[in-house]
């Protein structure tokens, strides 16, 4: 109902007459206390007078006075010419000579001078002319740039991006300093949120029809509500059904800078720090920025390392429990008594006794992220306790299980992209269940199904599983190297 | 969009079945790690698992470290794999076989029949065709009893004992089911086994010395003393000290030498109707320990390499001779000599043990000392003295 008023209103355009606007603006913020409306004017008789609007809880107080100088400077020219001010004059102060020493913008509708006034800007109206002129008075605190916590890196920059856009892309730019480096505006009429959204590729590095399809996608982005970057992936993905994130995220400036020098797409918006990169292919996800700045052989162990952890956290409880109630005799001997000592007197199947620790597992995990860091400390020493030397003692669960719980989730914490971490997850357990009611044959149906799934799986058009989905070996190294930034852009040309 | 569903939830019925493979918890298995084949009082076959007893992870440790980790349990019966089956009658859990790590049969029994007690394990999916085999002088079920000496178990303590007698001392072969059912299928029909006996004087099982075996039955033995130079001679020795008495005339002393790599290779020949062979060892060794011998200086060194030939030779021709006596070919002669001359091989195919008995066996050895220590004499040690 409000909606809809409000659409009628903003659709008109600006009047000559600023008492008439301010009318229209006071009705459109109904109930907004904190839009401030003053009339201020300048000159001996008070003749050369506007009306600003701003919003108090946004905009600098500072900038509101800076229009009194603007005002003053119109009215010496109007002394000094003894012309009166007339709409012609004032539009061709505006347009070609400016008379505040900052960036303005003129505005012709009541929907653009709103949207202006809810970003921040200062806007005024002029007697006599029918647009108003805004310039930013944004003052609100945002962070500074610090290493981001999520992203931790032993050896490179430590510079994250913030809260505030210009400042990332500024960050970016400083990166990238060359023209192919494209930053493009997304146009956001109809949202309520309001924020701005930018996408970023380097001009002849990424690739035509990847740039084609994200920009066909892209475009929805205008019809919905945005709080986060993240959220975005949602209108880009390609299938909303797999557990495998096909977008990845960083919060690091470097990071986001070689992901445009391989070739990816990135997508920022105001307010969040989060930036998108697109396509990702599943190779990527094992990869980390220190990839690029450690030498070599380092690199190469550290991702088998990854690759290791990866098959780890997907499957070793199901693994264990194909090994030990279905296939006995693949366990060497000595090891074999060793576990059949741990299980003696468990009073569950080895299924349930996974089950039952892999969800101690994750209740941890989740009370960890969401209670205060004070608390959280105490989480994780009950649960140590819990799913350590209590559970063993009490008989709920084997020293065996134990190692093999927490070895999969350290293997899930060390995959450097948490969303594909969180796809491990949701797979190990329809593999446990696989796992028990067939064994080793489920295992085996579960594998195949996944690698026809990945097999089948794009972003934006390309092989989810490339190099191996599509069978490149020369490509292979991408599994193990970083990628060699002189060939990127080849598969453009 | 209802065909999917209905094959979700099908799939998950599935998944609800039971199938025909062995799903089992470990605490539902009883886990046999040796077994014993002896002659029954009663019964053609009396057999004994060893099965682990897992030790439970609660209560106090002291009752914990009183028991024992294993239990035997005995049974009479007509067949092997009769009584095997019946052992979940008394254990309670069913029996798993797949990590056997010894068989052990009696001596008594092995003297009577072979290859029909091993069939059994031929043919069983779950124990392993690398589980070794080894005759037991006296009851095989009493090598199972008692206290393990440092293995948790008695059947890892006696495996242990076979594969570090065989693979560092040098005393025994570790004759597995696939290298026996190798062996006795070969064209030579015969196989080695390693033997384990008692000590009467130190209550101790020692592993030493090789059984000969045709299909049939076991037929001798060899010694330990000679065991090493039967493993030269087929090429099975890997690492060991062999033995160099002084002579008459210092008290039954002896040297040893160490073998750090030995090989040899058997020539069979076919001269018109008769065969013969020839075996040439090569032995690379060490001084080990020097008693009446000493060496200043490399003609020393030449000397010595010499004794040790003529010595090595001689313990070699009296295993050629035992092996001949009792008819075994164990070296593999026939065998070789069949993929050889293959159509000739059917005329001595039929009287292939006789034919080895009589024939004559070239030995050849060679042996290099790699390390007399020549050139660090330190006092106790006749080398380089004066």
């Amino acid at each position: 109902m409000n909606n809809e008023t409000t659409q009628t209103t903003t659709n008109l355009p600006i009047s000559a007459n600023p008492e008439e606007n301010i009318n229209r603006l006071k009705d459109i913020f109904k109930q907004c206390a904190d839009i401030a409306y003053e009339r201020i004017a300048a000159g001996p008789d008070m003749c050369c007078s506007a009306w600003i609007v701003y919003c108090e809880s946004l905009a600098d107080q500072q900038s509101a006075s800076d229009i009194l100088s603007v005002l003053q400077k119109m009215e010496m020219r109007r002394r000094g010419n003894g012309d009166p001010l007339t709409t012609q004059v004032i539009r061709e102060w505006f347009d070609f000579q400016g008379i505040i020493d900052r960036s303005y913008f003129i505005h012709d509708t009541m929907e653009s001078a709103v949207r202006m006034v809810l970003q921040g800007h200062v806007v005024f109206f002029m007697e006599q002319w029918d647009h108003a002129v805004s310039f930013d008075g944004l003052k609100l605190e945002t962070r500074g740039v610090e290493e981001p916590s999520a992203e931790r890196a032993s050896i490179g920059p430590r510079e994250g991006t913030v809260e505030n856009l210009s400042l990332n892309i500024g960050m970016l730019r400083m990166r990238l300093q060359t023209p192919d480096f494209k930053i493009v505006k997304i146009p956001n009429t109809g949202r309520r949120t309001g924020k701005e959204v930018v996408y970023g590729y380097l001009d002849g590095v990424v690739p035509p029809a990847v740039l084609q399809e994200f920009e066909r996608r892209i475009v929805k982005v205008k019809d919905h509500e945005l709080v986060d970057t993240t959220m975005i992936e949602k209108l880009i993905q390609d299938s909303t059904w797999s557990p495998f994130p096909q977008c990845r995220y960083t919060e690091r400036t470097d990071a986001a800078t070689l992901a445009l020098l391989e070739g990816k797409i990135i997508v920022m918006s105001q307010g969040s720090g989060v930036v998108l990169i697109c396509p990702s292919v599943l190779v990527e996800f094992l990869q980390s920025i220190e990839d690029y700045y450690h030498r070599r052989a380092f690199t190469f162990l550290i991702r088998l390392l990854r690759i290791a952890a990866f098959l780890i956290s997907l499957f070793l409880p199901s693994i264990y429990v194909a090994l030990t109630t279905f296939h006995s005799e693949l366990i060497p001997t000595v090891l074999l008594l060793a576990i059949t000592n741990t299980r003696e007197g468990i009073p569950f199947p080895a299924v349930v006794e996974v089950i039952i620790m892999e969800y101690f597992f994750e209740l941890l995990r989740e009370a960890g992220i969401r209670l205060p860091q004070a608390v959280g400390s105490a989480v994780s020493i009950v649960g140590a306790l819990i799913i350590g030397q209590a559970a063993i003692d009490s008989g709920i669960a084997s020293p065996m299980m134990i190692v093999v719980v927490s070895l999969t989730g350290i293997a899930s914490f060390s995959i450097p992209q948490y969303n594909f971490a969180i796809a491990m997850r949701l797979l190990k357990v329809l593999f446990i269940l696989l796992s028990a009611s067939l064994g080793g044959f489920g295992i085996m149906i579960g594998i195949l199904l996944l690698l026809m799934h990945l097999c089948a799986l794009r972003s934006l058009g390309q092989p989810y599983f490339d190099p191996i989905g599509p069978f490149r070996p020369r490509q292979f190294s991408l599994i193990v190297e970083s990628a060699d930034l002189r060939k990127s852009g080849q598969d453009a040309v | 969009m209802k065909a999917k569903a209905c094959l979700i939830a099908w799939v998950c019925a599935a998944l609800m079945l039971t199938g025909c493979w062995s799903k089992m918890e470990l605490t539902e298995r009883a886990f046999v790690l040796a077994l014993a084949v002896d002659k029954g009082k009663k019964e053609p076959l009396e057999v004994t698992a060893q099965i682990y007893r897992p030790a439970s992870q609660f209560g106090a440790p002291s009752v914990r470290a009183e028991t024992t980790s294993f239990v035997n349990v005995t049974l009479e019966g007509a067949s092997v794999s009769s009584i095997i089956r019946k052992n979940k009658t008394i254990t309670g859990r069913h029996s798993q076989f797949s990590h056997i790590q010894i068989i052990l049969i009696s001596e008594e029994l092995v003297k009577e029949r072979l290859s029909d007690i091993l069939d059994f394990f031929f043919r069983d999916p779950e124990v392993r065709l690398g589980t070794s085999v080894m005759i037991a002088r006296g009851n095989a079920r009493d090598y199972l009893t008692g206290e393990a000496m440092i293995e948790n178990t008695l059947g890892s303590q006696v495996f242990k004992q076979l594969n570090f007698s065989a693979s560092l001392a040098g005393r025994a072969v570790n004759t597995t089911i696939l290298d026996l059912a190798f062996q006795l299928k070969s064209e030579s029909q015969s196989a080695m086994l390693p033997l384990i006996k008692r000590e009467r004087k130190f209550q101790q099982s020692v592993v030493e010395g090789i059984a000969l075996a045709v299909p049939e039955k076991m037929v001798g033995k060899i010694p330990a003393n000679k065991t090493p130079y039967l493993l030269l001679l087929a090429n099975k020795y890997n690492y060991g000290l062999l033995d160099i008495p002084c002579g008459p005339e210092a008290r039954g002393l002896g040297e040893t030498v160490e073998v750090l790599k030995a090989y040899s290779k058997v020539t069979p020949m076919l001269k018109g109707d008769s065969a013969s062979a020839r075996i040439d060892v090569y032995i690379e060794g060490s001084a080990g320990e020097l008693v009446c011998t000493s060496i200043r200086n490399p003609e020393d060194e030449a000397r010595y390499a010499k004794k040790m030939t003529q010595h090595f030779k001689d313990e070699m021709e009296s295993v050629l001779d035992l092996l001949q006596k009792h008819k075994t070919d164990v070296l593999g002669i026939g065998h070789k000599l069949y993929l050889r001359h293959p159509s000739r091989w059917q005329k001595f195919k039929k009287d292939w043990p006789e034919t080895f008995a009589r024939m004559p066996i070239e030995v050849n050895v060679k042996v290099h000392i790699v390390n007399s220590k020549m050139m660090s004499p330190s006092p106790f040690s006749k080398i380089g003295e004066e």
